[in-house]
């Protein structure tokens, strides 16, 4: 019977093969790849660096000099700048973290109803561009126009407007607010992992629904708040359109917004000063990236193995559940649906601002059709669509190759890889946009003022969080599932193409999705990098709020909004992405 | 079918000495066992056979074909070895079928006879039910059922088992042991299997390596392993848990706290050298009644636990703490002075 004679591997013989040495294809993937991440991440700082200590622009000549730093530093801005920095990141990131720590007890902690409803949507408010909400708040809050203060100047008979949103208070409300569940996402799984035993014994020891949450819940996550909290610091850091639009042009500078107004708003440009000042702000933002990933490392070394009995669970918390959940609606109301609707609303108006009982009667379709008349727009919008499908997927790529090969192989060298490739996570991006004006404009090929330029820009940024969110599924693909198909007689190839590729497909497409998302919303960088000749959505919606058409801006945000609710729909049905691929963290 | 042998053997990862200078013949047709605690280098060795990890120093033959020698090797996947892995590393998204026709697949057989074997390999582990199912709603045992088809479907020269049966409960695992010595034995495969469990690898071995820090330290059939250990961390590794210190005083009597133990033999040790006495907590037996030739020490009973059938009693003898047997109805009183009694030939004289 043919069914048992032995089958040999391979036809031909099989001979002891001496280990190879030189180049292998392998080793010159894993140098090609090193050299690619370093030239992105370092060559457009480099060129900051240098022109910081420049004495003139980009390609004219100069010497070095300390100039610029003793320019940056006798700005009579630059006080109020450096307070404003302080007090917007710090505020932002304590409404950041506390609603999003509460978001997450809610969520992962308690019996509150609709939890799994909840979780949905606090994704979609992380997806809410910085854009959109400030369009949204400045319909509902601006002193002039904002529905809420006309309607509470009508109700109480007011003088003035009660709110302003172009205000610092303003800035850090609307920034803590849609940033909490990003600092949700953050926080939960510790919480997922508390035993619930924990808990439930300090509630069999006589202490409450809150004062548990209080002195047990909480302290077991600290940690994890803690180093969150300095997260979320660094990102108020670098925030670049909320105080941009709500800010600076009340005169409100934060560091970001400074440099931007220095190089790109001011005529003429002082690209000195930006450097100098795009330096210092790397430099602190390298040493806060610094104590973030010692504080992450510190928390994985803390955890505890778990013993028997571990329980994950949500706590009954009675009728005080009720509260949660209206604590959610007030939430999800103001962060979501409120906003949602007034852009929708304000997209079918000719004029924004005057509102009676006649504003249903006055709708029109015509921003629709004057922003698809726009050619920058519909220019943008191809631009940007582009990007993010192309460069989306160039982003995932090297960041899967370079995943792949730090946690797959045991290559030497991989990981210089890895510690290259994530150099770009300590960089705010308008530095990254500044240091690349810098290294391309005048040099004579065509990458500044192409589009090329965005996706040098996108790619650089984000390779290190497309690298995080690979490298999750990357690490579940167990070694032993590649063993076994070497065990099976397959070559390396054949087993990629059969085991290893279709077990990341998921994985990369999701990440996909994340970078997609991402480019689709890119401001800070583009606004910088993005002129008349390569325009991007983003800064055409930038430039309708500037020039205050916010009807137009509106409708071209619902444009954008529908053409990515239409691809995450696309993604979640045809590609199967299910949201528990969508690492960010 | 061919051997193995296993020449001068060695893993070293930076520091960590995983593998030391292993020597080891596998007859043909043999299951041979490496029993170790955790970190002993059992993986690793089984790895290096298999070509998944490339040995510091050494040589590995499988008959007369040589894999291994002096930096050059043969790649793992032209080595012809089906291996069963401690996690099943079943493909999660390919069916019970392909996972197992995988192998055939890769070597290109014609359409029918991939179907004819694969749905064999599936009989002889009784999954063929199941072919069309996909991983994730398979059980632990079913999951390790078909790494085991996959292993054996293209006739593999030789079979390796990385703690198979580790992830299954109790009861499934007694089972399955059954079960893959049975199939090893009517395959007539050289197999080398990896297991921490000693009852797994005395139930189931034609010989056993006993591993201890990279090394082997015994190597013997089940039965001499267990009836004859070679020395201390063997014996505390197949159940022998009371170990006396003493001194040689003739070839069958060692002293022990001022008393003369009888034992069949003294491990060739001459008079008046230390040695360590062992003795399995069954043999020990606390109680009144002398049968003839035994021994008698005297210790304090320091506690008795209740297990059922009979109490397990902790006595000191000396700066000794050891386990002993005593029936339901001995009176027993903490801290009592007890005389423990055993047959010379449940004695064993180790080296020290
Ligand atoms: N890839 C590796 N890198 C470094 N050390 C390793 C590696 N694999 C195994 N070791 C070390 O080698 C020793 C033996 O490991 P292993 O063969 O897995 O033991 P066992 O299978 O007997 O539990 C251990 O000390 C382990 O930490
Ligand atoms: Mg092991």
């Amino acid at each position: 019977m043919a069914a048992s004679e032995p089958i040999a591997a391979t036809a031909d013989s099989v001979a002891l093969r001496p280990p190879r040495s030189g180049l292998t294809p392998s080793s010159a993937v894993l140098i090609g790849m090193t050299l690619l991440v370093a030239f992105l991440a370092l060559y457009p700082v480099g060129w900051l660096v240098y022109g910081s200590f420049s004495s003139a622009p980009p390609r004219q000549g100069g010497f070095l000099t300390i100039q610029n730093y003793i320019n940056a530093a006798s700005n009579p801005l630059i006080r109020g700048t450096f307070w404003n920095t302080i007090i917007f990141s710090f505020g932002q990131m304590v409404v950041a973290v506390a609603i999003g720590a509460g978001l997450g007890w809610i969520i992962a902690r308690t019996n509150t109803p609709g939890r799994r409803t909840f979780e949905l949507l606090s994704l979609i408010v992380f997806l809410i561009p910085g854009l959109l909400a400030v369009l949204a708040w400045t319909m509902l809050l601006s002193p002039s126009k904002g529905i809420i203060n006309q309607l509470l100047m009508w109700a109480f008979g007011l003088e003035k407007a009660p709110f302003n949103i172009y205000s610092m208070g303003g800035m850090i409300f609307l920034h803590g607010v849609y940033l909490a569940p990003f600092t949700y996402l953050m926080i939960t799984p510790s919480f997922v992992s508390i035993d619930s035993g924990l808990e439930e014994s300090a509630r069999m020891s006589g202490s409450g629904v809150f004062k548990t949450f209080w002195r047990i819940t909480l302290p077991l996550t600290r940690p994890a708040i803690l180093s969150t909290a300095l997260f979320m610091f660094i990102i108020g850091l670098e925030s670049f359109d909320i105080p941009q639009m709500l800010g600076a042009p009340y005169g409100i500078y934060v560091f970001v917004t400074q440099i931007y107004t220095t190089c790109c708003v001011q005529y003429p440009p002082d690209y000195g000063q930006a450097t100098a000042l795009s330096s210092v702000l790397l430099a602190a933002a390298a040493v806060l990236i610094y104590f973030y990933r010692r504080s992450v490392r510190q928390i994985s070394r803390f955890e505890t193995i778990k013993g028997k009995g571990y329980r994950v669970g949500a706590a009954d918390i009675g009728r005080w559940r009720w509260l949660t959940f209206a604590i959610c609606v007030v939430y999800f109301f103001f962060t979501v649906v409120l906003p949602l609707a007034i852009v929708l609303l304000g997209s079918f108006l000719r004029f924004f601002g005057k509102f009676d009982m006649e504003i249903f009667n006055r709708m029109t379709y015509e921003n629709y059709i004057r922003v698809l008349a726009h050619p920058a727009l519909v220019n943008g919008f191809l631009n940007s669509l582009g990007l993010a499908v192309i460069a989306g997927a160039v982003c995932v790529l090297m960041a899967a190759v370079v995943g792949f090969i730090t946690i797959r192989t045991r290559m030497t060298g991989r990981g210089l890889l890895d510690g290259v490739a994530m150099i770009p996570v300590a960089y705010p991006a308008t530095v990254l946009g500044i240091g690349l004006v810098w290294a391309w404009v005048g040099v004579p090929v065509p990458i500044y003022g192409t589009i090329l330029i965005l996706a040098v820009a996108y790619i650089t940024r984000y390779v290190p969080i497309g690298l995080r969110t690979v490298s999750g599924g990357i690490m579940q693909i167990s070694d032993e599932l590649e063993s076994a198909s070497k065990m099976s007689g397959a070559s390396w190839l054949y087993g990629f193409r059969r085991i290893i590729l279709p077990l990341m497909r998921p994985t990369l497409a999701a990440a996909w999705l994340i970078m997609f998302l991402l480019f689709m919303r890119e401001l800070s960088m583009s606004i910088i990098l993005a002129g008349t000749g390569n325009p991007v959505a983003s800064v055409v919606i930038f430039d309708y709020y500037s020039s205050g058409e916010l009807p137009p801006m509106a409708a071209a945000s619902v444009i954008m909004a529908a053409a990515m609710i239409a691809v995450v729909w696309f993604a979640r049905s045809v590609l199967k992405i299910s949201y528990s691929d969508l690492r960010v963290g | 079918m061919p051997d193995v042998k296993i020449t001068g053997l060695t893993k070293r990862f930076g520091d960590v000495v995983a593998v030391d200078a292993m020597n080891l013949h596998v007859p043909e047709g043999s299951l041979t066992t490496f029993l170790g605690p955790s970190g002993c280098g059992k993986t690793t060795t089984l790895r290096m056979i298999a070509g998944l990890e490339t040995p510091t120093e050494g040589e590995i033959a499988i008959g007369n074909e040589v894999v291994y020698r002096g930096g050059a090797s043969i790649a793992p996947e032209r080595r012809n070895i089906g291996m069963v892995f401690q996690s099943y590393a079943i493909w999660p998204h390919m069916t019970v079928f392909n996972n197992v026709a995988y192998p055939l697949q890769v070597r290109r057989r014609p359409r029918k006879e991939i179907r004819e074997r694969t749905m064999q390999a599936l009989a002889t582990v009784r999954m063929t039910d199941l072919a069309e199912r996909y991983p994730a709603q398979l059980s632990g045992g079913q999951q390790q059922r078909v790494a085991v088809a996959r292993a054996i479907v293209f006739q593999p020269r030789i079979l390796l088992f990385d703690e198979p049966l580790s992830n299954l409960d109790a009861k499934l695992r007694e089972a399955m042991r059954i079960e893959l010595r049975e199939l090893q034995q009517r395959l007539g495969v050289t197999t080398l299997y990896v297991t921490h469990d000693q009852q797994e690898a005395l139930a189931i071995s034609d010989q056993v390596a006993v591993m201890d820090q990279g090394k082997i330290v015994q190597l013997d059939r089940p039965q001499s392993i267990y009836e004859s250990p070679a020395n201390k961390f063997v014996a505390d590794f197949v159940g022998w848990t009371n170990f006396l210190r003493g001194t040689i005083s003739d070839g069958t009597t060692v002293d022990i706290e001022g008393s003369a133990i009888r034992c069949r033999d003294t491990a060739d040790l001459s008079r008046g050298a230390k040695a360590e006495v062992t003795v399995r907590p069954v043999d020990f037996r606390i109680g009144d009644e002398k049968r003839p030739g035994d021994n008698e020490i005297a210790g304090e009973l320091r506690t008795s636990i209740y297990m059922g059938k009979y109490l397990i009693c902790e006595v000191a003898i000396g700066a000794n703490l050891v386990q002993a047997y005593a029936d339901l109805n001995s009176n027993l009183k903490i801290g009592q002075r007890v005389m423990v009694r055993f047959q010379p030939d449940a004695v064993r004289v180790l080296k020290i």
